[in-house]
């Protein structure tokens, strides 16, 4: 008799056991699931939330500026400059319409200002356009530059474009990405205080 | 018969068994699902950081860049004045903004914006919160060191209550609290230092005449009011 009990009881069991079993795993693969959707999901969303920026187009990278301090006049390697040695003082932000002396320019570059460079003989009225376009910024300068290589040249620390236009869309973007940007040597430093008189800012 | 009784306590059994199941992997299971569940929400917190164009972005990059012109005209008055209360005063504004700047300037880091906004800070409007022209500002360079103090003292009252109902804006805007904090307290310490500086130029025998309230929601009905109405010799 026992042993016919153990007979009859194993099928039942062993199906009971196999329904059991099958929901358990169903459960487990359930939250394997949700578990991969949702680190999917969270790198997704970082992925899009970080800086998409693209690259602009014909930037320039110079890396390895030096950034020390020197009352000499200092020969740099770009036109116009993008770090490297330069005065104590710094030139104070704004719009300038006489050329500012590089030592004092890569200074203000250091404290994380866009120096927007342009050939003096250029035509008035793309004078003003530029002057528009950085009026009211924060961190800027503005100044013609005889020899430049370009009509227009923007510069961050390290960093240059060259346009031939003014309304180049990458002068925007330029400004946009690298005014106190991430470029920047000394984040927190001041473009007021140092010297020069802008004529508008 | 016995048999049959038997059969239907064996069924039973098995039901016993998965009665019997442990708990624990259950709970066990639960407690990893909202852990994984509450993970995501809280990694997914996109929409508790300000985003570009939100009140709170712009009154950062905006407020940081009219602090930055009160360090400015602070910064060139105390160089060329021997007034000690005024230089005093000068050095006050200055450390305090510049560090509200900084702390502005962090929130941004926080909230992973950029310093900069694609566009210039107070949407080219800046003359309606009080900003001096750069015009404004060289004069007090180039006037002489009285009539400098009291042109200083004129520009940053402007600026003072350019800067109050730029606060104010944002605390109709925001609930966040450290941007409530601080735009309050700039509220305060401005609107004192408003009335400090009215009483500076009130020695100066300068009677300074009320300048416009600007109309609720922070549309400046009178952007460049005159500001000055000179009663006795001040300088």
């Amino acid at each position: 008799m026992a042993k016919k009990t153990a007979q009859t009881k194993q099928p039942a069991t062993r199906n009971a056991n196999k329904r059991s079993a099958w929901w358990q795993s169903l459960w487990l693969w359930a939250i394997v699931g949700v578990v991969v959707l949702a680190v999917l999901g969270v790198l997704l969303v970082q992925q899009t939330a970080t800086n998409s920026a693209a690259t602009l187009a014909g930037l320039q990278s110079f890396s390895g500026q030096q950034r020390g301090h020197t009352t000499d006049p200092v020969q740099y390697q770009q036109i116009p400059p993008v770090g490297g040695m330069h005065n104590p003082a710094w030139q104070n932000c704004g719009i300038y319409d006489a050329p500012i002396a590089n030592e004092n320019g890569v200074h203000t570059l250091e404290h994380g200002a866009v120096w927007i460079t342009y050939q003096p003989e250029l035509p008035p009225a793309t004078v003003d356009a530029l002057r528009a376009l950085v009026r009211g910024r924060q961190y800027t300068l503005l100044s013609p530059f005889p020899g430049l290589p370009a009509p227009v040249v923007a510069s961050a620390w390290g960093l240059q474009l060259k346009v031939d236009d003014v309304a180049d869309p990458r002068l925007a973007r330029f400004l946009a990405t690298y005014i106190q940007g991430p470029q920047t040597p000394e984040p927190g430093a001041s473009c007021v205080g140092g010297i020069g008189q802008p004529i508008d800012s | 018969m016995a048999h049959d009784i038997e059969m239907i306590d064996d069924l039973n059994a098995p039901v016993r068994e998965r009665a019997a199941a442990p708990p624990a992997i259950w709970l066990l299971i639960a407690l990893a699902m909202l852990a994984f569940v509450g993970g995501v929400l809280l990694l997914w917190n996109t929409n508790s950081t300000p985003a570009e164009g939100s009140s709170e972005v712009i009154f950062a990059r905006d407020m940081t860049a009219h602090h930055h012109q009160a360090v400015e005209m602070a910064l060139i008055l105390r160089d060329r004045t021997a007034d000690p209360d005024l230089r005093l005063f000068a050095l006050d504004i200055m450390l305090t903004q510049q560090a509200q700047i900084g702390q502005m300037q962090g929130w941004l880091s926080v909230w992973q914006r950029p310093l900069a906004g694609a566009t210039a800070p107070m949407a080219g409007h800046g003359a309606m919160m009080g900003m001096a022209t750069q015009a404004e500002v060289n004069e007090l360079r180039e006037l002489p060191p009285v009539e400098a103090e009291r042109r200083f003292l004129e520009l940053m009252i402007r600026h003072h209550e350019g800067g109050l109902q730029m606060a104010q804006d944002v605390l109709a805007a925001s609930h966040r609290p450290e941007v409530v904090r601080l735009a309050r307290s700039i509220i305060e310490g401005q609107a004192a230092e408003v009335a400090y500086m009215r009483s500076l130029l009130a020695q100066r025998g300068i009677e300074q005449q009320n300048i416009p309230a600007p109309a609720p929601g922070g549309a400046w009905g009178n952007p460049r009011a005159p500001i000055v109405g000179v009663v006795g010799m001040g300088d």
